[in-house]
């Protein structure tokens, strides 16, 4: 770096496809530990497994689990993993539990892509080891096959583009500001909020806190010769991001704002367990994290304002936790939206911070240790004792890597007869009764076809949840067949799942339905447990 | 020296805070507020510096060393 706080070429070499070939194995070594060999996915997973079945039938706009609904989350990862499918041919399931490899891989790459193109390539490395190491939310997480971690991946390289089209960036010096790397960023930052949205929302502040934080750290007013990031341009830039961006997803703020009101869900006021515990909201496993992340943040504020998206992001992850515990544990009215979210993103951001800490830190060591010039590589040296200082105690939560893992296996064995039937006789638009975990899970996740109700943190904001949730409960508990059939005509349903736990047990509700006129037994499924009834006047 | 000073300071309570954490004596929402505190505080800091040498970042750096 030089003394003027501009850092020489960032050009890519061949040590950086080394580097990135040695990303990428390592990830695939670290998933397949993880995995073992398995097909897992995510509780969360089951929704998106769902309309990713549904997708790849062509029913793309509408709810994958309740009959009659509109769609009510962002598509992209469901429509990601349907095409792929499609073009492979091979199994939904099969195409989500790889994206661990395939797609959760990406991130690492986007890191040290974003990263190597801010700083350099120690501070790119520093960085892998202080996100997925340094920090417990990522250790556990960055395996998770989502898309609350897999949006990471469009924000992550919408920065890198951001950061590419910043004048006196892409080459090193020339004042030009690079347009088409802001419609890059622009489609990316689209690519991000179809995603998830959050991630979009992650994106953009960092781009928009730049802008601010320059204004604010850069004497935007001055812009002289010598300022490359003036603030006409950088701000000309962001607009055009913000007009690119804005078209391609104003039809998925427009349907989830204003038709679907997803803004009033419960589901986005979820407050994770995790948020109170100490290793993930404070970096307990390895708390000179912290310190290293603000030494980054001041020495980006002092002399990096191209980097200054990473403590935007920083401080806006902050204020959405802060919103978080003030809303949810303090009982103030704070508006706040899935903090769990936020502060990973915020970990994120400050491991970013804390990597060029750390390599700046050790630059100025070794620098002072060894003689100016002529040894200087060996500060290299100093960076790695310093990271592994402040982040390597991190690597106690590794084993960990997996600890939300569901694996698949068992659940798609145990019930193969029972989905090739659905398969082969229902469509994907038949409702079935049934308890809603084997709705979620199997029903849903695993064939695509609808259910009377499902997991309440994963039903459509649309649906009169406490309803739904009390005329399931009434459906299968209930020997007054005239409610049956009513309840069953009001939300279309066509077949009736029971499951059973022995023989005797299946016998007893065999007998329990026989004498109804609205229900036909027609499949007794011995391998999943499961009495499956057709209820033959009710749709 | 600020630079200096702030690494003094973050260390020192980096090293006390898993005793902090294991006594419970800090407060999730408190640990947020501090740093979210102490990052708005080197914003200002920052913005402050610059505007008083009344030069670009890069070439503040020496004084800031």
């Amino acid at each position: 770096v030089s003394q003027d706080g501009h850092h020489p070429v960032r050009r890519f070499s061949a040590a950086d496809a080394i580097i990135l070939l040695f990303i990428g194995a390592a990830w695939c070594a670290a998933a397949g530990k993880a995995t073992a060999g398995r097909r897992c996915v995510l509780y969360d997973t089951f929704r998106d497994l769902a309309w990713a079945e549904n997708m790849r039938a062509g029913r793309i706009w509408a709810d994958p689990a309740l009959s009659g609904l509109p769609w009510w989350y962002a598509p992209g990862g469901p429509l990601i993993v349907a095409g792929l499918s499609r073009l492979s041919g091979r199994p939904v399931v099969d195409v989500y539990s790889s994206s661990i490899f395939w797609f959760n891989g990406l991130l690492p790459i986007a890191l040290y892509l974003l990263v190597r193109s801010t700083w350099d390539r120690m501070t790119a490395i520093v960085a892998l080891v202080a996100v997925f190491v340094g920090s417990y939310w990522w250790t556990t997480h960055a395996l998770c096959n989502i898309p609350g971690i897999q949006g990471a991946v469009p924000l992550l390289l919408g920065l890198w583009s951001w950061n590419r089209s910043l004048p006196g960036v892409a080459d090193g010096g020339r004042r030009k500001p690079q347009t088409a790397f802001a419609v890059v960023t622009g489609l990316l930052l689209a690519a991000a909020t179809w995603l998830h949205p959050l991630c979009g929302m992650m994106l953009a502040a960092a781009i928009f806190a730049q802008v601010v934080l320059l204004a604010l750290t850069a004497g935007v007013a001055k812009a002289d010769q010598h300022l490359h990031l003036a603030a006409i341009p950088v701000v000309r830039l962001m607009l055009l991001v913000a007009v690119v961006a804005g078209l391609l997803t104003a039809p998925l703020v427009y349907h989830l704002m204003f038709k679907v009101k997803a803004q009033h869900s419960l589901m986005l006021r979820f407050f994770a367990s995790e948020l109170l515990e100490p290793g993930f909201y404070a970096n307990a496993l390895a708390p000179l994290a912290v310190p290293a992340g603000l030494l980054g943040a001041w020495y980006i504020l002092r002399h990096e304002p191209t980097g200054l998206w990473a403590v935007g992001m920083w401080l806006f992850a902050l204020l959405g936790q802060l919103a978080g515990y003030l809303g949810s544990r303090a009982g103030y009215y704070v508006p706040y939206m899935l903090p769990h979210e936020f502060q990973w993103h915020g970990q994120l951001a400050a491991g970013i911070c804390g990597a060029v800490g750390a390599a700046e830190l050790s630059c100025r060591i070794g620098l002072r240790l060894f003689c100016r010039g002529c040894r200087q590589n060996l500060s290299g040296l100093v960076a790695v004792a310093l990271a592994g200082l402040a982040f390597a105690p991190g690597l106690r939560g590794v084993k960990e890597a997996g600890r939300y893992f569901m694996e698949l296996d068992p659940l798609v064995e145990r019930t193969s007869v029972l989905r090739d039937w659905i398969c082969q006789n229902t469509s994907l638009e038949d409702v079935f009764v049934c308890p809603r975990e084997l709705g979620y899970q199997v029903i849903c996740g695993l064939t695509g076809r609808k259910c009377v109700a499902v997991s309440p943190g994963h039903t459509n904001p649309l649906a009169d949840l406490r309803q739904r949730l009390a005329d399931l409960d009434t459906m299968l508990s209930t020997a007054d067949e005239r409610l049956f059939a009513s309840l069953g005509r009001k939300y279309g349903a066509r077949y009736l799942l029971v499951p059973y736990q022995s023989e005797q047990e299946a016998e007893a509700l065999a007998r329990r339905y026989r004498d109804w006129r609205h229900v036909r037994l027609i499949l007794a499924e011995p391998q999943s447990g499961v009495l499956i009834f057709q209820m033959v006047e009710a749709g | 020296m600020t630079a200096r000073w702030l690494c003094v300071m973050t260390a020192v309570a980096a090293l006390l805070l898993p005793h902090w954490l294991d006594g419970g004596g800090v407060d999730p929402a408190g640990f947020v507020i501090g740093l979210l505190g102490a990052l708005a505080l080197l914003v200002v800091r920052a913005a402050f510096l610059t505007r008083q040498e009344g030069t670009l970042p890069g070439h503040a750096a020496e004084a800031d060393n």
